[in-house]
């Protein structure tokens, strides 16, 4: 592999997933692909971007109380068994037709984002510093937004969860993270503010790279000297990611993201 | 507190302390840059070690925050979450020994 094009893809893919809560690897895995690479060697390379974005983003997300680990966890746990059974039946699905699917998702998820105006979640006058972070026992929390607090409580969370089994079910099958079915599931179908969405997501994907890196790692697929440069790329990514993310307006990010779910969704139908 | 998205419940109730965390998660990431550039650039064995080494931090880390989340939500009382953050452990747990074996 170029080593140029490995760090530059990194550091850029890690970035924008660490913006916009889409871990990377979606991004990252097809630009690799469509550049020559063995799409066996090029999974394993994605995963660590989203590893090492995902902990460099971390420090910035958790200082800035933006993440709700409890939501992250219980969705978590849907999305990692959905993508555990994927991996199982990843044989039974035929790559094109994995990859126009996909790429209709993300198109998809782009519109629906993107057709948004304004912002469901509206700073209370009545909070104060005192009160930003999870609470404790529910999916709900209060994150800072310029001068003011926002609260918000995650809604209709059986179908937020159907919507993160598809995400699992997704990653498992394709060998890509979920997040670009997560974070806009948690914004659309759960009502989450999409910078609670878009950390709460980088943490999860985090935790499902994890697992994916020890089974390529088991499997012998991983080069140790691509997966540390690509790592060093991706930590430096995640850490500008995180930070362009946090003077962002919501708005603003919302629109990152849905164009980025545009590309995304280009590439996957192109590569089909 | 009062709102109209209804936030109420666990008002005043101590949470997991989630600056601690960062500041380890900080350290985790200069420690797994570190490894990283050093098993990029050194060609040989010190190279391929510090590349592992990165590996490991890269794997460890986020299995290590949800083991801490799972124990600060035990001990705050908060049994609900700190169940759920059992049930993602043993799901990893699975998930990776099935893998391996």
């Amino acid at each position: 592999m170029n080593p140029v094009l490995l760090a530059v893809g990194a550091l850029l893919t890690a970035g924008v997933g660490a913006v916009a809560g889409l871990g990377g690897a979606i991004l990252l895995v097809p630009i690799l692909v469509l550049t020559g690479t063995d799409p066996r060697i090029a999974a394993p390379v994605g995963l660590v971007s989203v590893a090492a974005g995902s902990l460099a983003a971390g420090t910035t997300h958790l200082g800035d109380r933006v993440i709700n680990h409890r939501l992250g966890v219980a969705t978590g746990i849907v999305s990692s068994s959905a993508a555990f059974v994927g991996a199982l039946v990843s044989d039974a699905v035929s790559d094109a037709v994995l990859s126009v699917v996909l790429g209709l998702v993300a198109i998809a998820a782009a519109v629906a984002g993107g057709r948004r105006k304004g912002m469901r979640n509206h700073p209370d006058p009545s909070l104060g510093p005192a009160d930003v972070g999870e609470r404790p026992g529910t999916l709900a929390g209060v994150y800072p937004l310029g001068d003011g607090f926002v609260p918000y409580r995650a809604r209709r969370i059986p179908l937020g969860l159907v919507g993160m089994g598809v995400a699992g079910l997704i990653s498992g099958v394709s060998g890509v993270g979920g997040g670009f079915v997560r974070t806009p599931t948690t914004t659309e179908v759960m009502h989450v503010p999409v910078k609670v969405a878009a950390a709460t997501t980088t943490f999860g994907v985090g935790v499902t790279a994890a697992v994916g890196l020890m089974v390529f790692a088991a499997q012998d697929r991983i080069v140790a000297s691509d997966a540390a440069l690509v790592a060093a790329a991706a930590l430096v990514g995640g850490v500008v990611g995180s930070r362009l993310q946090s003077v962002l307006s919501p708005a603003g990010v919302r629109r990152a993201l849905s164009a980025v779910l545009v590309v995304i969704g280009v590439l996957l139908v192109v590569r089909a | 507190m009062s709102s109209d998205e209804g936030v109420s419940g666990g008002e005043g109730r101590r949470d997991v302390d989630v600056a601690a965390m960062g500041r380890w998660m900080a350290r985790g990431t200069v420690a797994a840059f570190a490894l990283a550039l050093v098993g990029a650039v050194v060609p040989g064995p010190v190279g391929a070690v510090c590349a592992v080494g990165c590996l490991v931090v890269l794997i460890g880390a986020p299995v290590v925050r949800v083991l801490w989340l799972t124990v600060g939500w035990a001990h705050h009382g908060d049994r609900r979450f700190a169940a759920l953050g059992l049930v993602m452990l043993g799901v990893l747990a699975v998930s990776g020994l099935t893998a391996l074996f």
